[in-house]
């Protein structure tokens, strides 16, 4: 899987381990569910969110990265296809960088 | 700048138009609400502000009466923002109520009214900036002529404005898509899912979110704060001991489109209807597609090869499966049939009027403003004997289904004829 990052028109390309340093260590479970205020039950929950973690190792995530929020990024799949796009809701600093992706 | 679907809607504030005592957010007026009207934001004694775009006002009131000595204006400023104001000849004292009807917002490109829910729903997302794409409801709408009419006027989240939208369209959405769900026509397209790509099934049902008959309230005033009409639709057999359901679909505003979503919501909620998840080797499967189990040995009820919309999707990135979660109604779909609706009445009257048609007697309730019953007022059908409605405000008569005269006369209250559809 890769990520692709679009810092004010620069696109940052981050794969996973193997790749070039720092590296996506974690993609979490995508939950997508339709919206449906008219039926109970159904689709009232948060928008579609995806978690990314990645390597931050002597903060080489966090240099090259800086402060996302609001950029828009991209997931795609070992077969290159996308796997969800949206923006940089949430981010947290540490041993790994965690970015919340947001429809 | 794009923003997220929960973030709020940039609608502008009075702020904008310089100091005023309000800081309210301007309203967006969309579709045809000449016959629903909507309060307008007072900027000085004579000066009305009405929507933040061009648009037509048809009629203005004071204290609910309506007048004329006013006139539409557009008005822009330096930035190219343009919008509709109401001014008086004369001032209008402080508290009085004044309220607007009039046609909404207009398509750029054709100059048509936006009323389709898709268009409505892909204008909202271009107030924030965003392009997402509504086109399959634009289409299952326009093949239903259905059309809503409604107002944004308060400081909330995008998607909230959106499930509005889609709350009274019958429709559900992700991002990635909407569509009309439920829907009395046929699944289309429906992805055939062989054994192999559909494992695990698990199949399940409750009484939860059941009903035989459906209240469905529509056509909102805002500046009544309340639903002006209603359809009462039942469904034959009963499953569910007549248990009934109240909802309202605030942006839609006629009968036969209230009709219209009705019949297969309530399809839904009086059918057979089971919860199915399974782990779909298909990964590209997502939430409002339609899919058929076909031949799956898995599959534990009788009938046919089930067809499910999908509802929600987790997807796991390292997994060779999607877990997804769906619903199907099993054949024969429930029959459904209007049994009651309330009546469009004359401009300017303030009652309501209720008819119910069970076997060729067709009952006329009538209330005052606040919903209480009118006694003692003469009601008379294609010119028949006149007879008086009882303390429930009720009257009966043996009627045909097709078109009736009804004239009703209550002294110091109410006098009109009009024409009505049993």
């Amino acid at each position: 899987m890769r990520l692709l990052v679009d810092l004010d028109g620069t696109e940052i390309e981050i794969t996973e381990s193997g790749g070039a340093y720092p590296y996506l260590s974690k993609v979490g479970t995508l939950l997508l569910e339709a919206r449906a205020g008219h039926l109970d039950g159904i689709g009232i929950g948060e928008s579609a969110n995806l978690t990314v973690d990645l390597a931050n190792d002597g903060n080489k995530a966090s240099t090259l990265l800086g402060r996302p929020l609001r950029a828009t990024a991209t997931v795609y799949d070992d077969d290159d296809d996308e796997f969800f796009a949206g923006i940089v809701q949430a981010v947290s600093y540490g041993t790994t960088m965690g970015l919340t992706l947001e429809a | 700048m794009t923003l997220l679907l929960s973030e709020l809607l940039p609608l502008r504030t009075t702020k904008a138009l310089g100091d005023y005592a309000e800081d309210v957010p301007l309203p967006h007026v969309y579709g045809d609400l000449r016959s629903a009207p909507f309060p307008l934001i007072r900027l000085s004694d004579t000066r009305f502000f009405v929507a933040d775009h061009p648009m037509t006002v048809t009629t203005v009131r004071v204290d609910k009466q309506e007048v004329q000595d006013w006139e539409q204006s557009l008005q822009s400023d330096t930035a190219g923002h343009t919008w509709t104001e109401v001014e008086f000849s004369a001032p209008i004292t402080s508290g009085a109520s004044v309220d607007a009807c009039g046609t909404g917002k207009l398509n750029r490109t054709t100059g048509a009214l936006i009323e389709n829910p898709g268009d409505i729903a892909e204008d909202i997302c271009a107030i924030a900036g965003r392009s997402d794409d509504f086109s399959d409801l634009r289409a299952e709408a326009s093949a239903k002529a259905l059309v809503l009419a409604g107002r944004l006027w308060e400081s909330k989240a995008i998607k909230l404005h959106i499930d509005d939208v889609m709350q009274s369209s019958g429709a559900i959405y992700t991002p990635q898509m909407a569509r009309l769900y439920p829907t009395e026509d046929d699944p289309a397209p429906v992805l055939d899912l062989r054994a192999d790509e559909a494992r695990d099934i698990e199949v399940s049902a409750t009484l939860d979110d059941t009903a035989d008959v459906l209240r469905l309230a529509y056509d909102y005033s805002y500046a009544s704060e309340k639903c002006q009409h209603y359809i009462e639709l039942t469904a034959s057999p009963r499953r569910y001991g007549g248990l009934a359901k109240e909802v309202a679909y605030p942006w839609l505003r006629t009968p036969a489109n209230a009709e219209a979503i009705g019949r297969p919501v309530l399809q839904r909620l009086a059918g057979e209807r089971y919860i199915v998840a399974f782990n779909c080797s298909r990964r590209s499967v997502r939430p409002g597609q339609w899919v058929q189990l076909v031949g799956n040995p898995e599959w534990p009820l009788p009938g046919d090869d089930p067809t499910v919309m999908i509802l929600t999707a987790e997807v796991e990135p390292d997994a060779g499966y999607v877990r997804v979660m769906g619903e199907t109604i099993i054949d024969p779909l429930p029959t459904v049939t209007v049994t009651a609706h309330s009546l469009a009445l004359p401009d300017g009257v303030e009652s309501a009027l209720d008819v119910t048609v069970r076997d060729g007697i067709a009952t006329f309730t009538i209330t005052d403003a606040d919903r209480r019953p009118i006694k003692g007022a003469k009601v008379s059908l294609d010119g028949a004997l006149a007879k008086t409605t009882d303390a429930q405000g009720k009257v009966s008569f043996p009627a045909t289904a097709g078109m009736h005269e009804l004239a009703i006369e209550a002294p110091g209250q109410l006098a009109f004829t009009i024409q009505v559809r049993l």
